[in-house]
């Protein structure tokens, strides 16, 4: 398809060769939406995994209500990503949202601003939806790892007088990387797929000033039925894919078949 | 469990620790903090500047207004149809498959593996097309069957990956020990392997259960029928075109995570446990 010209309904009414390719990679729409989804999918993995880290060390450790703020981690995810950016799209409201409420209590009137119209402002606003959304998911895989880190290591580092960050640094750290990298490559693959949060705010404008490769694939195909820049737009997205596939084999199955 | 204890650690770091933890947790909640007041308001104080934390005289007409309004019961049910519908085949299919890879040294192994990585790499959105003609050749769409299969198929890759980690890990003398006993491969799967693998089981399902539960794009291709809706597009009825109900909407979406949020406090232990045993050691 992505070598043929193809009408709305599918039919193909003739071959193009690469032509498609070559007015996507001169679109600067594509490029930008390109560099953008590299940002997007670096932040939110990056800032996710930090976080969750900070937290599945924390709630490993005893402390009263562990148990309930374990349980009341895992709402972000138990609500849909729908559900997630239609909340968020109403805290961002310009007029009467939640964001503009709290920067105006903190004493920022000035940034009692149009959020998703601006999307110097906006983008940055996602990732964080993005990072929000991605915490528990996260932090329970990390958890789970974690625990399953034999305790002897921890009990005999203490006695020769180690402090936490070193036992973190030291044992923690080192014995949880597989499990790392397993999260880290999951997550990338969620967040660079990740269709509903722009979509939902944004749409991916104003004018695709927030597309990603998912987003901009999405309105090329089912908005503008430009199937061959869609088509072509898919090919490039899985050539993408193809690259995480091979990583995926190599940390995520290796330990599971010998 | 680590309860190395706080021996060496000075007050004003465990201070620092749980400050932090706060802060995330504040950053994390408030937004269910403002879905629920949101949820609370009458329409007429919805736009108001500044906007009430929370209303002083809580709409709880909201939560009863939204069973009327739209058929929330009938999604409620639809959701459930395919979230169990989905997660019954994708146990079914993923149980026998994780068997066979673990067990099994058979052509093409690997060559299934990669098809299997494949399919779990692809967002929905670069398949939809596709999906779709396919669904429409097969007379498919408009069913609840045909999301019960496609997100059976995004579950599978999951599933069977848990399913191969514990099945692995099962001893092969006692595979051998049955065999000398008479057992065939089925109830060698259900006597040995099941018990084992539960916690591995419970995981997958939970997650296929959330993700088809949450899922979105895909019922809203594939299924006109307003009544087919599942919650997540019956929810979207509040979106106007003019004007979105903001209050009934975020109602409707507090009602809906109640199952799923349940579901996870119930199965927390579980999917702990199951995640550490399985896939990510």
């Amino acid at each position: 398809m992505s070598l043929n010209d193809v009408d709305q309904f599918g039919r193909f009414t003739g071959f193009v060769g690469l032509g498609h390719y070559i007015s996507l990679f001169s679109d600067p729409q594509f490029i930008a939406a390109g560099w953008r989804t590299l940002i997007w999918t670096v932040s939110i993995v990056a800032i996710t995994t930090v976080i969750a880290l900070f937290l599945a060390v924390v709630l490993q450790q005893k402390f009263r209500g562990r148990a309930l703020v374990r349980g009341l981690l895992l709402l972000p995810w138990a609500t849909g990503l729908v559900i997630v950016s239609l909340l968020w799209r109403w805290m961002a409201h310009p007029d009467f949202g939640a964001i503009g409420h709290v920067v105006n209590a903190i004493g920022f009137p000035a940034l009692r601003v149009e959020w998703l119209g601006n999307p110097a402002l906006a983008f940055p606003l996602m990732i964080w939806v993005g990072i929000w959304a991605s915490i528990p998911f996260t932090t329970l895989v990390l958890a789970a790892g974690i625990q399953s880190i034999d305790t002897d290591l921890y009990e005999a580092a203490t006695l020769d007088g180690a402090s936490q960050w070193r036992l973190f640094r030291d044992i923690t750290l080192p014995q949880l990387r597989p499990v790392l990298a397993v999260s880290i490559l999951l997550n990338v693959i969620f967040v660079f797929n990740s269709f509903p949060i722009i979509w939902v705010m944004t749409e991916g404008g104003p004018a695709g000033a927030t597309d990603t490769l998912i987003t901009f694939l999405y309105r090329k195909g089912f908005r503008f039925y430009d199937m061959g820049a869609a088509s072509a737009t898919s090919v490039v997205v899985f050539a993408i894919l193809l690259g995480f596939a091979i990583l995926h084999t190599r940390i995520m199955w290796r330990n599971v078949l010998r | 469990m680590i309860d190395v204890t706080y021996l060496r650690e000075g007050l004003p770091t465990r201070l620092m620790r749980f400050g932090l933890l706060a802060f995330i947790l504040v950053l994390l909640l408030f937004p269910f903090i403002e879905m629920l007041s949101t949820a609370l308001k009458p329409r007429s104080t919805l736009y108001a500047w500044p906007p009430a934390w929370f209303p002083a005289v809580p709409a709880w007409g909201n939560f009863l207004a939204i069973w009327s309004d739209v058929p929330l019961a009938l999604y409620f049910w639809n959701s459930f149809v395919i979230a169990g519908g989905a997660t019954a085949l994708a146990t079914l299919v993923g149980l026998p498959a994780g068997y066979a890879l673990a067990r099994f040294r058979f052509p093409g192994r690997q060559l299934f593996l990669y098809f299997i990585i494949g399919t779990q790499m692809f967002s929905p959105v670069v398949l939809l097309l596709a999906l779709f003609l396919m669904l429409n050749a097969m007379a498919l769409l408009n069913t609840h069957a045909a999301l019960i299969v496609v997100n059976a198929a995004v579950a599978l890759p999951f599933t069977i990956w848990m399913m191969t980690a514990y099945f692995s890990s099962v001893p092969v003398e006692i595979e051998e020990a049955a065999i000398l006993d008479g057992a065939g491969r089925f109830r060698i799967l259900v006597d040995h392997f099941l018990p084992i693998a539960a916690p591995g089981i419970a995981t997958a399902m939970t997650f296929s259960f959330v993700n088809a539960w949450n899922e979105f794009l895909l019922a809203l291709t594939f299924l006109s029928d307003a009544k087919l809706r599942p919650l997540t597009t019956g929810i979207y009825s509040f979106v106007g075109r003019y004007e979105i109900q903001w209050h009934l909407l975020l109602a409707a979406s507090l009602v809906a995570i109640v199952p799923v949020f349940l579901g996870f406090l119930l199965m927390q232990r579980q999917l702990v446990a199951g995640l550490a045993a399985g896939g990510v050691k």
